[in-house]
């Protein structure tokens, strides 16, 4: 029961940005109901990998990570519609499309931030629980939802497409080794908690290919994922749609160097 | 407290945390999510597929005429039932005398989605009662 309270808090803790946010309210009416149903979809399985690497509680089988992650999408729908009503945005004379949109938008952030919060706010102390080190495809995978879970916080904001406009071709090059640099150095060179040493035997490049480069490109695949399903990308040229994804694959690099830290 | 390298093949010595199984409450609300889940996602299917992309089709009413401390103002409700939404929906009243326009004001609905209704409100100086008061979507924009 108070793994449930605690799952509420959590999801509202990380969802309320978006909560508060005029694009998403809209984005729950006029998104294309089939890349919100895909959305939703594709959440279940995020959910199951985040639960198996923290989560809610150590759980034993793969279907308890299931079980785990419908009931925190119940949770982050009920703190979505319990919030959106408060706040009036949710009133009589929506259609049902328009509110079951609204609701089922932010049942995604939301139930992120309810898996995470037994991770990140969890009662016991840390070292308590032994966490399991992840796997390379375990990093890889931790790497996408971080940088899906903080794409997710930008990419519905007009800023995204206005800042993308506004950067010229170098500028998004120079933005792009930077995502690059940064992220590299917040898992190895700042040497924060949960950071990683390198191991003396693996050479420096190769951690960089193997684990940057390629959770740099994850960030872009994921960074692209959002913007078309939030309908950024439609009768947007190459040029706009590959700007756009460096800007939004900036915090994206951020959330998936962060992730490796954190969970 | 330092998590074990990532890269470690690091087999795991300390005290294995007691790994807990699901309740039954719990499976309980798991299914009822699970089902919840399943309904959203029939429901966002069926209406993509069922549900023709019509342009918005908005209807204009009058839903009061109150005064104000300037004049008067007139609450109207625009409904959408066409399938897509519209965004900048510009709304105007005519207020006309036998047949001459005497007045006119002027609103904007920020977004009407479709199959849903937004109220908003026009100030005149003359009384609309009495008055041919015809109201009208003239434009907006897809969002």
């Amino acid at each position: 029961m108070r793994g449930l309270g605690r799952a509420f808090a959590g999801a509202l803790i990380f969802a309320l940005p978006m909560l508060m946010t005029m694009e998403m309210w809209r984005l729950g009416f006029y998104m294309q109901p089939l890349r919100l149903a895909l959305l939703l979809v594709l959440t279940v399985p995020v959910l199951v990998g985040l639960s198996r690497f923290g989560g809610m509680r150590p759980t034993a089988h793969l279907r308890d990570d299931l079980a785990d992650a419908l009931v925190v999408m119940l949770i982050a729908a009920l703190a979505a519609a319990f919030t959106l009503y408060l706040f009036g945005i949710l009133t009589p004379g929506m259609s049902p499309r328009e509110v079951v949109g609204k609701i089922a938008l932010q049942t995604v952030p939301g139930s992120f931030g309810a898996m995470l919060a037994r991770s990140q706010l969890g009662g016991e102390p840390e070292g308590e629980r032994e966490k399991q080190a992840p796997t390379y495809w375990g990093e890889l995978f931790l790497m996408g939802a971080g940088a899906l879970f903080l794409s997710f916080n930008m990419a519905p904001t007009e800023e995204m497409v206005l800042i993308a406009y506004k950067m010229s071709a170098w500028q998004s090059v120079g933005l792009a080794v930077v995502s690059l640099g940064l992220m590299h150095a917040f898992v190895y060179a700042l040497d924060f908690r949960g950071g990683s040493a390198r191991p003396a035997e693996i050479p420096a490049w190769s951690v960089f290919a193997r684990l940057t480069l390629v959770g740099y490109a994850i960030v872009l695949s994921v960074s692209l994922f959002t913007l078309w399903v939030f309908s950024r990308t439609d009768g947007a040229g190459l040029q706009e749609i590959i700007s756009a994804s460096i800007v939004l694959g900036f915090p994206g690099a951020i959330g998936a160097a962060s992730a490796r830290l954190l969970l | 407290m330092r998590p074990s390298d990532a890269h470690a093949q690091d087999a795991s010595g300390g005290a294995e945390p007691a790994l807990e199984s699901t309740s039954p409450v719990e499976w309980v609300i798991a299914g009822l999510s699970g089902l919840l889940l399943a309904a959203t996602l029939s429901y966002m299917v069926i209406f993509a597929f069922s549900e023709p992309r019509t342009p918005p089709a908005v209807t204009l009413s009058v839903a009061t005429v109150t005064t104000t401390p300037g004049g008067y103002l007139v609450v109207f409700r625009a409904d959408n039932a066409g399938g897509a939404a519209a965004a900048g929906v510009q709304v105007s009243g005519e207020l006309r005398e036998g047949g001459t326009v005497v007045e006119t004001s002027q609103a904007t609905i920020d977004y009407l989605p479709q199959r849903s209704e937004r109220r908003g409100g026009l100030f005149f100086t003359r009384n609309p009662e009495g008055l041919d008061l015809n109201l009208r979507a003239e434009g907006y924009s897809e969002p």
